[in-house]
């Protein structure tokens, strides 16, 4: 009796050891395998400023209630145009930054003389909701130096960006966390 | 001499064309300021410091191994609790989440089916550290390191006691909603788990509606059912608990030889404590029947699988890409005109043939992932049945290998345990 008790409790001994054994391989392979393919840098994440169309996407489907994408301006391309279509409506009555003239919904944009006849136009990221609106306008009829990008300081860097997975045009990629911008000047990421 | 000025004619047409490029590319080509303005530089805030990754490994095998020794060495409900509390200050609300074993498994599936994905190294750590700990210590990481786990442990308060069969049933849902979230990481349709996280929206303190509004859910039941998330719902305890079940190491109720008083009877607020039993006389019916039965079971899991995974392929952006792209060319735009989607595809230019291909392999996927996923849950309860159905002869109270989370509530309830406090402490007394 106490023989075969013994000899039951080996025998799931011997299951379990087996079972550990199988599973350590498996976790061994798989986790090697994951390994050999990982990147030894962390990732975040970043809009390729070639692919993005400023759908406005990037405004409302960001997990946090403010965007972690904002407007970011590439100062060395810029035109320094009086009449910036980035920050212009269409149709405006005066090139002078009256609220009813602006395209930014927060006017988040200054507007700066700088000398005849060129201003300086920065972005005031506290109140950039990352629309895309003047991203759009400096694009499709300006030097396109305005430009959005993911802010590093505000993105939560989710596991699954949620504007990456709505975004139209699949501009957002994974890029090293080391050199975590891609602006059109001073490009680090060349894509 | 010839051939020179040739080259240099061509030289200079080159020169000419790239310099009509460089001022071509800027409509308005940047000015020379005249009085002494300096370009403003773009501010780049950095990311989050790489060291802090690898600090972050470092911490989660601390408090592991540390969970670990609390559960099964020092036998302490109390360093337990310091240890999630801990882990839910720093993995949940200073982390904030992300990126977490349980969401790594997604992109562990991602990168082995398609190398091209940026999985970095640390979080390769992050999914395997605790898969391989729960093969010597059982699951210390549920214990002691798991935010999510903690918050849920911490909050309950009133434990409303659940019947065993429903728990057994509740707690196979796990193991679809896994198959499920690898099939749709594969496809690189989405990540789940992540999608729909109950918890991360409470470290963070915002996310989207729905989001916020599942937590609440599984917030409140946690007050009354311990560990809702991790008993029914929790994808990498899917994964820990066949692991659990043959580790090296597991927590017992007694610290000694437990003497069937049965007062840890009920401490488990888990379901997971098991009686002691006594093997009733087998009446498995020998045949062919319980044969047929499984093999017709697995059958219908692949047909079935198949279609879900069809179904499920409208999920995937390709797809539904090139069903819109479709009715476009069909039908011309609808009523509401077109959406940015397609407006970017027929921008690009490609054809859309080369679109339908792609879209036609990924619903292939799907349906061989369904397929494969319908053979995993049939698998899986399957094998289920079978465990329910054994009846192990058992003569004492112990917990459950796979069930058991390491809390270490049970401990206190053993009067074994309490004897043998007494007995330290009264050596602690008179040294
Ligand atoms: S969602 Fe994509 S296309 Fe839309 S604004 Fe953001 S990056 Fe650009
Ligand atoms: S990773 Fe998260 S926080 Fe960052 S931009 Fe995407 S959704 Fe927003
Ligand atoms: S079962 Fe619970 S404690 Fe374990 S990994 Fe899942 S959520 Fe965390
Ligand atoms: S340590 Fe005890 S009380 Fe806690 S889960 Fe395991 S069996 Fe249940």
């Amino acid at each position: 009796m106490e023989e075969n008790k013994t000899k039951k409790i080996s025998r799931l001994e011997f299951l379990k050891n087996t079972g550990r054994g199988i599973f350590l391989a498996v976790l061994g392979a798989a986790g090697g395998a994951a390994l050999a393919r990982s990147k030894k840098s962390s990732a975040v994440w970043q809009i390729d400023p070639a692919k993005c169309t400023q759908c406005g996407r990037c405004a409302t489907e960001c997990v946090l209630r403010i965007s972690a994408v904002k407007c970011v301006h590439n100062f060395s391309i810029c035109g320094y145009c009086n009449l910036c279509f980035g920050f212009f409506q269409a149709g405006q009555r005066d090139l002078n930054s009256g609220g009813e003239n602006q395209l930014c919904p927060t006017g988040a944009i200054k507007r700066k003389f700088v000398e005849e006849p060129y201003y300086e136009y920065t972005i005031k990221e506290k109140l950039c909701v990352g629309c895309g609106k003047c991203v759009s306008g400096c694009t499709a009829f300006g030097n396109g130096s305005l430009q959005l990008q993911v802010r590093h300081d505000r993105c939560k860097n989710c596991n699954e960006c949620l504007i990456a997975s709505a975004c139209p045009a699949n501009a957002f990629v994974r890029i090293p966390a080391a050199s975590p911008y891609i602006t059109k000047e001073g490009n680090e990421n060349k894509l | 001499m010839k051939i020179n000025y040739k080259r240099l004619f061509i030289a200079s047409i080159f020169l000419c064309l790239a310099l009509g490029a460089v001022f071509a590319e800027y409509k308005f080509p940047p000015p020379e300021f005249e009085s002494n303005y300096s370009l403003p530089v773009m501010q780049r805030p950095p990311a989050r410091a790489e060291i802090l990754a690898y600090l972050d490994i470092f911490i989660l095998l601390a408090v592991i191994l540390l969970s670990a020794w609390a559960s099964l060495k020092k036998r302490s409900r109390n360093i337990i609790m310091l240890l999630s509390l801990f882990s839910l200050l720093y993995f949940g609300f200073y982390k904030e989440g992300c990126i977490c074993p349980i969401g790594a498994v997604q992109d562990a599936a991602l990168a082995l089916s398609s190398p091209g994905y940026y999985m970095p190294f640390t979080a390769v750590l992050i999914f395997i550290i605790p898969l391989a700990a729960s093969l010597f210590a059982g699951r210390a990481y549920c214990g002691g390191a798991c935010p999510h786990g903690a918050l849920q442990d911490l909050l309950l308060i009133k434990e409303l006691k659940i019947p065993r069969w429903l728990d057994r049933s509740l707690s196979l849902f796990a193991y679809i909603y896994l198959g499920l979230a690898v099939l749709f990481a594969v496809t690189g349709s989405t990540f789940l788990i992540c999608k729909y996280d109950p918890f991360v929206p409470f470290f963070r303190l915002t996310g989207p509606f729905s989001m916020l509004v599942t937590g609440g859910i599984f917030l409140v039941l946690s007050l009354f059912i311990g560990r809702p998330y991790c008993r029914f719902i929790c994808p990498y305890g899917a994964l820990l608990k066949p692991l659990s079940l043959v580790s090296r190491n597991k927590v017992t109720v007694t610290p000694d030889k437990c003497i069937v008083c049965r007062l840890c009877e009920d401490s488990c607020p888990f379901g997971a404590i098991n009686k002691p039993e006594k093997p009733e006389k087998r009446n498995i019916k020998k045949g062919a029947l319980p044969a047929i039965l499984f093999i017709s079971g697995l059958l219908a899991g692949v047909i079935l699988g198949n279609y879900t995974g069809a179904f499920c392929s409208a999920y995937n952006k390709e797809v539904g890409l090139a069903v819109e792209i479709h009715a476009y060319y069909e039908e011309g735009p609808g009523p509401g005109g077109i959406s940015d989607e397609v407006k970017v595809y027929l921008d690009s230019g490609e054809s859309p043939e080369l679109l339908f291909t792609r879209a036609e392999a990924l619903k292939n996927k799907f349906k061989k992932g369904g397929s494969l996923l319908g053979l995993w849950i049939m698998f899986v309860l399957g094998l289920q049945l079978l465990y329910a159905s054994r009846k192990p002869k058992r003569e004492i109270y112990e917990p459950d290998g796979a069930r058991c989370l390491s809390c270490g509530r049970c401990f206190m309830d053993c009067p074994v345990e309490r004897q043998e406090q007494l007995k330290r402490d009264g050596q602690r007394n008179v040294k």
